[in-house]
């Protein structure tokens, strides 16, 4: 090893604590890019086997060739494994019990076909000989057919024949059962009739469909077997998976007089081979964004730990420049210490996010494969791209971090270091402090704050990581709050789990069933909720809401007699279930059901999307007051006429945040909710019939869902009426749970790398200052006043640094909100949780390194700490 | 012999108002194996000229010839590659590197250069500096006599052309001083090592061939005592 990478080595040993902070980023830096690429290559693998257990693993298909066809196949340079299959046909199967499904397809595999079509014996097993089948153990299960292993069935295998009007033809394999007005209009000809043995049971193939009329049968074939006439089914996985397979295949197909090829596209598309495809895309570029996020946040970390180690070592940099070295050798030992922390790191890190993602997915795979309904469990998938991927990335990351300090280092020249310069050069200006500071807190901070000012460079390092790392961990967790809230916009936010259409009306109900259904053990919650549709109500010009008032400016001719027609949904609660509203919302349930002036509460908050302004808007409904009273008409959608309600409704209170369960709450301009009691509607519709838009439904919440539907069908409801939003719901908390995991785990780590940035920049700087702070204590700095110098420079850093980053980290924040604005509208939020979060942590954070690394240089003895020589 | 010629050396410091001519319009030469003493008070310009014949720093005009190479006529790793074998420079502070043990720091000048170390001149060497002892030690284990012995250690391995000392005695007492002179005076003599020493210790300069004394960046006085 030459002189001058022993040298780096040296310092590196020598400055243990940096060294220690600088392998720990760049480790989280790598194990973060291994776990994103790992996680790529993982979902990749599944998706790939998802598409070999629904088709099978092959790549490409030739059909229908001939024995000397098969063999030019299997001697073809690109063709790796070949199997065969036959379709010989189907078959009557006697006792089955699905009328869509009255037969058999009989095929023949060969050995390979029989694992490459991804074929699960479930007992006996697999055919030897071309007498011997398996069967699909839907013949049981779905069929009803009795067979079992060692029973002998005697198949008469042909074409299946249709007729239908006046057309005829072989019914192809995908086509259903074909039907003319209710008599199956095909039947099987040509058959040959086949005896087996049956040797086993697998599972039903996924290839099976369950629209095609048959359950599947698997008998055995040999290459040997093929007789001159006969035709196969060759399958073939190419040695070297590429682009060309496609052009390739063909090529070899017309040159063999092949007819029919195919390719399994869904599993090419999962090998990247089939391009253009929406999936891919979004895929890989959410990959890039995320290795770009990671990659900026630790060349700031790693950068700063560079130039930091520059500037410790400029002296002997300049010493070694004095001796003679040369430029070429002052970068190089910076770039040599990049290589040996790089050497350290990267397969410390690669061990660590490929661990990592182990972990995690062990935690969540069972949910994720219930969630996306996978056949296949999510396995931890490290292919030698994603090592290579990691290692490029992470070692690009490194060299770019230490481009400039060893750009720097080799500009260090002998004088530099004779002249005992510093890193940081002193502005020759005066530096002006306001006089205020001196006067409100003293000689101390104004030292702090002609320290930070004086050293500009180091001062601008310190707020420039601190800015990158504010900005960065508030971007993040913004842009996790934008999916999280993505996902759950697109999703339901029921409160109930169960919905039942009860059969219209109230006083049909089956009161005795009612009852028995609150008094389920499971229930915790229950409401009634009859609601009237076509009922309408003219509200004058005045108090229409903001957005009806806008839209009248363009229409004015929206008003008929200076008044607009709203819709007013009326929601009648069941009187128990409205009591324990009225309860709730602090309204008097007596006022409720006043039957002389039938009153109702009002919910006065539009929830919608505008098209015109693009976004979501709440407003109030309408501008009705309470003690108001308004007439309404019932909308007799049958004659096309409006029939007045006898009596007014009286609004008696308001509200705008809590809903009765089960009452949809998002309506649009020009419609309002109001809720009733019983006694008052009936005084209200008087003799009017409403029957248009009427429903009835009871919403449920309940402890065990699962059950309370079961014991609702034993009660004798109807299955169809019973709406079990439950497992929607469920799998909708797990989908943001698996999410949240992620964007957690990416925001802890990002956290991780901002921190240790920090420490690493302020402690360095505190420890570059040694001679300053002794010349302070020396001129009588009292540990009180040196404590309050540095709690001020804490201060003043973080307010600087806040200053910069709250409007950087704001501004690409609106910029993301920009870009998903597209996809999912809801106004721009600022997360002031995190905001808050970020102002806290930074005080703190600046506040314990600073003190820290000040407790070490406090404990200096003064006269040693002057005589350090600088830097 | 002449081994060093200094043309109309002129050095500013910033720029128009506040420019301070640090060396003006020096030359001089000097014979291989001469002893020379540059003495002058603070601020002369005696530590510029030191560092421009030693190619550390760039002069504003004129030229430095060191066996006949215009040395600022060399790109920066010429420069180097020359300071490293043909310049032997000992500073008041010694300037080694500390986490380099003794040995390492002498032998570095031949080891940037990837070159083997001749064993026999380095055990000479070390012997005549009296640090065969220390070769493992590292700098901060010595005391200020050892560390400044060290250092001209460093500056001899390559037997350069011009050894050059920026008052090397000037941060030890009297009886390491005299010793280090003793030391450097020998090498002078033995080797014929020729030997440029700032100083401000008269009794220093004294012991040498010939004294060049520079006040505001001229020389104002060059005398041979002895030759």
């Amino acid at each position: 090893m030459n002189i001058v990478n022993k040298l780096t080595l040296r310092m590196l040993k020598e400055n243990k604590r940096r060294t220690l902070v600088t392998i720990m980023g760049v480790i989280i830096s790598v194990a973060m890019v291994t776990a994103v690429a790992t996680l790529f290559s993982s979902f990749m693998d599944l998706l790939q086997k998802e598409a070999i257990a629904n088709n099978g693993n092959w790549h490409v298909l030739y059909k229908d060739v001939d024995k000397k066809q098969l063999y030019e196949i299997k001697k073809d340079s690109e063709s790796d494994t070949v199997f065969i299959s036959k379709n010989l046909g189907y078959a009557e199967l006697e006792g089955s019990k699905n009328p869509d499904k009255p037969y058999v397809q009989v095929k023949e595999y060969d050995s390979n076909a029989f694992e490459h079509f991804s074929i699960d014996l479930i007992e006996g097993r697999l055919p030897k000989t071309p007498k011997e089948i398996v069967i699909s153990e839907h013949i049981i299960n779905d069929g009803g057919v009795s067979l079992e292993i060692g029973q002998t069935i005697t198949l008469q295998v042909g074409e299946r024949y249709y007729k239908l009007d006046g057309e005829e033809g072989i019914a192809g394999d995908i086509s259903s059962l074909i039907y003319n007005n209710g008599e199956i209009a095909e039947t099987i000809i040509n058959t040959v009739e086949k005896e087996y043995e049956i040797v086993g049971i697998i599972k039903k193939p996924n290839w099976e469909y369950s629209f095609t009329p048959s359950y599947t049968v698997l008998s055995y074939t040999h290459e040997a077997f093929i007789g001159e006439e006969d035709r196969v089914n060759a399958s073939v996985l190419v040695k070297d998976l590429n682009r060309d397979i496609f052009d390739y295949s063909q090529k070899l197909a017309e040159s063999l007089g092949i007819e029919e090829v195919s390719f399994n596209n869904e599993l090419l598309r999962y090998h990247g081979v089939v391009e253009g495809d929406n999936l891919n895309r979004t895929f890989i570029s959410l990959v890039s964004i995320i290795i770009a996020i990671i990659v900026i946040g630790s060349v700031s970390l790693i950068y700063n730990a560079f130039a930091i180690s520059v500037s410790e070592r400029s002296r002997y940099l300049g010493m070694l420049a004095s001796v003679g070295a040369t430029r070429r050798q002052k970068r190089n030992s910076v770039y040599f210490e990049g290589i040996i922390i790089g050497l350290i790191s990267i397969p410390l890190g690669l061990v660590a996010g490929i661990g990592g993602i182990a972990i995690t997915l062990s935690y969540i795979n069972g949910m994720i494969q219930d969630v996306f309904h996978l056949e296949t469990p999510l396995s931890v998938v490290v292919t030698p791209t994603t090592i290579i991927l990691a290692i490029v990335i992470s070692m690009l990351t490194i060299f770019i971090s230490v481009f400039v300090p060893a750009n720097r280092a080799s500009k260090i020249s002998a004088i530099d270091a004779i002249r005992q310069t510093k890193d940081i050069k002193l502005s020759r200006k005066k530096v002006k402090t306001s006089k205020l500071v001196r006067k409100i807190f003293g000689i101390e901070a104004e030292i702090g704050l002609k320290n930070l000012k004086r050293n500009k460079k180091r001062y601008n390092a310190t707020i420039f990581s601190l800015v990158i790392s504010i900005v960065l961990f508030l971007t993040v967790s913004y842009f996790s709050n934008t999916i999280q809230k993505a996902t759950e916009m697109s999703n339901f936010n029921y409160e109930y789990d169960i919905s039942v259409s009860l059969d219209h009306h109230f006083e049909g109900m089956d009161q005795e069933l009612i009852e028995s259904i609150r008094s389920l053990d499971e229930i915790t919650e229950m409401n009634i909720i009859h609601y009237y549709g076509s009922i309408v109500g003219d509200v004058e010009k005045a108090k229409l809401s903001d957005s009806l008032q806008e839209e009248l400016k363009k229409f004015p001719d929206m008003l008929e007699d200076g008044k607009y027609r709203y819709h007013v949904y009326v929601n009648v609660l069941e009187d128990e279930d409205l009591k324990r509203y009225a309860e709730r919302i602090n309204v008097d349930y007596e006022d409720l059901t006043n039957t002389e002036n039938p009153t109702a509460i009002l919910f006065n908050k539009n929830h919608f999307y505008d098209m015109d302004k693009e976004k979501y808007i709440e407003e109030e409904a309408v501008k009705l007051n309470i003690g108001e009273k308004i007439t309404l008409q019932y909308s007799d959608w049958n004659t096309d006429q409006y029939i007045q309600l006898p009596e007014k409704v009286e609004i008696i209170a308001e509200e705008t945040e809590q809903l009765p369960l089960g009452l949809y709450g998002s309506l649009h301009p020009g419609q309002f909710n109001i809720v009733m009691s019983k006694a008052s509607f009936e005084k209200l519709a008087g003799d009017v019939n409403i029957q248009n838009g009427t429903t009835s439904d009871m919403y449920i919440k309940s402890s065990d869902p699962m059950k309370t539907a079961e014991d609702l069908e034993k009660m004798g409801i109807n299955k169809n009426a019973i709406y079990n939003i439950y497992e929607y719901k469920k799998d909708d908390e797990k989908v943001l749970f698996i999410i949240g995991v992620f964007v957690y785990g990416f925001i802890t780590l990002i956290t991780l790398i901002t921190v240790s940035n920090i420490f690493n920049t302020i402690s360095t700087s505190i420890a570059l200052r040694k001679r300053e702070f002794g010349m302070l204590k020396s001129v009588g700095m009292t540990p009180k006043g040196f404590s309050k110098m540095i709690n001020y420079e804490s201060i003043f850093y973080g307010i600087k640094s806040l200053l910069y980053a709250l409007p950087i980290s704001i501004m690409i924040m609106y910029f993301i909100y920009k870009a998903t604005e597209f996809s999912y509208e809801f106004n721009f939020f600022l997360p002031w949780k995190s905001i808050g979060i970020v102002i806290v942590a930074v005080f703190l954070i600046v506040s314990i390194v600073m003190l820290y690394s000040s407790s070490k240089v406090k404990k200096e003895n003064i006269i040693d700490a002057l005589k350090q020589e600088n830097i | 012999m002449e081994i060093l010629k200094v043309e109309n050396l002129t050095k500013v410091y910033g720029k128009g108002e506040t420019a301070v001519k640090a060396l003006d319009n020096v030359s001089f030469s000097v014979k291989k194996g001469e002893f020379i003493a540059i003495i002058g008070p603070s601020g002369s310009g005696k530590s510029t000229l030191l560092h421009l014949i030693g190619g550390v720093d760039v002069p504003t005009s004129g030229k430095v010839l060191i066996d006949d190479t215009d040395i600022y006529a060399l790109n920066e790793t010429q420069l180097a590659i020359f300071r490293r074998r043909q310049i032997g420079l000992i500073y008041q502070f010694y300037n080694l590197i500390p986490v380099l043990t003794v040995e390492e720091n002498m032998t570095l000048p031949l080891l940037l250069d990837g070159h083997k170390v001749d064993e026999e001149n380095f055990n000479n060497i070390t012997k005549v500096l009296g640090l065969e002892n220390r070769l493992q030690h590292l700098p901060n284990q010595l005391s200020g006599g050892q560390q400044q012995r060290v250092s001209i250690g460093r500056a001899l391995m390559n037997n350069p052309a011009i050894m050059l000392a920026d008052e090397p005695t000037g941060n030890l007492d009297s009886k390491n001083s005299s010793e280090i002179i003793d030391l450097l005076k020998l090498f002078n003599k033995q080797y014929n090592q020729t030997l440029i020493v700032i100083t401000h210790d008269e009794h220093i300069a004294l012991q040498a061939d010939r004294i060049i004394s520079i006040e505001d960046g001229r020389i104002k006085k060059d005398e041979v005592i002895r030759g």
